[in-house]
């Protein structure tokens, strides 16, 4: 017996697909231009870690470092948005009950998963980094955590659980299949 | 041990073809052609039921086990 998803439904998800396809593009030109251009990275971070640089540069070695953990947890994000273009083509051409789309769920748990722990080690990277040549008493170490990154775990948590039970789902359709 | 279905015996025996069996038990006609040849994981007990009811016989007169390896 095959049971159709909605046309609403795929169509939904034929337009989300496109959009995390959308994404993926933006996310890619953004990584372009800092890496092209770390000044945007600093101007961006530096008000939101709350660290005056008093007029002190900032050497290319921690530039460098600073660009590559931005990228890093830009490609947490780009890793995300893949598989979730690829769960919704999934929904989108009705294969919802597939080790496809169940793969795809549990990477997209991971992914969220990735994301939050990248939120969580920025902090404290960007602030050693960024006040490592402060003066003695300058320097700092923070961490935090924000609601965001505690989204994150929960989100990714359940779409691995929600991954696993698709999982569960294909082979209780499967073996019901052989039955008449 | 093996189950081996012996629904084709049956059906020789009312006399019934399986396009009249699968529209007076209600399930597809390819289904019981898999049911003839055994290549389905299990039956229903509801199926097996109406297959029941409708040659009027008993679960084994249509299944029957053997050792692997004997048909």
């Amino acid at each position: 017996m095959t049971q159709q998803l909605p046309l609403a439904t795929r169509r939904a998800a034929a337009v989300l697909r496109t959009l995390s396809l959308l994404a993926i593009a933006v996310l890619v030109g953004l990584a372009i231009w800092i890496a092209v251009d770390p000044g945007v990275l600093l101007a961006h971070r530096l008000p939101e870690l709350g660290i005056d640089l008093g007029g002190r540069m900032i050497s290319e070695t921690v530039t460098a470092l600073l660009v590559i953990g931005a990228l890093f947890a830009l490609t947490t994000v780009l890793y995300t948005l893949w598989h979730m273009a690829r769960l919704f083509e999934c929904y989108a051409q009705d294969a919802a009950l597939t080790p496809r789309a169940a793969h795809a769920l549990r990477h997209v748990g991971f992914g969220f998963l990735a994301q939050a722990a990248a939120g969580l080690l920025a902090h404290p990277v960007e602030t050693l980094l960024l006040t490592a040549g402060a003066p003695a008493g300058q320097k700092m170490l923070s961490f935090a955590v924000s609601s965001s990154d505690l989204g994150f775990v929960l989100a990714g948590g359940m779409m691995m659980i929600v991954g696993l039970v698709t999982s569960q789902a294909i082979a209780l359709r499967a073996e019901n299949e052989g039955f008449v | 041990m093996q189950i081996v279905v012996r629904l084709d015996v049956m059906l020789a025996r009312r006399k019934m073809r399986s396009r009249e069996l699968s529209e007076r038990v209600g399930i597809t006609e390819q289904n019981i052609s898999l049911l003839k040849s055994g290549k389905v994981k299990g039956i229903r007990f509801e199926t097996l039921a109406r297959i029941c009811d409708v040659l009027e016989c008993q679960p084994g007169d249509l299944l029957e086990a053997l050792p692997d390896g004997e048909m």
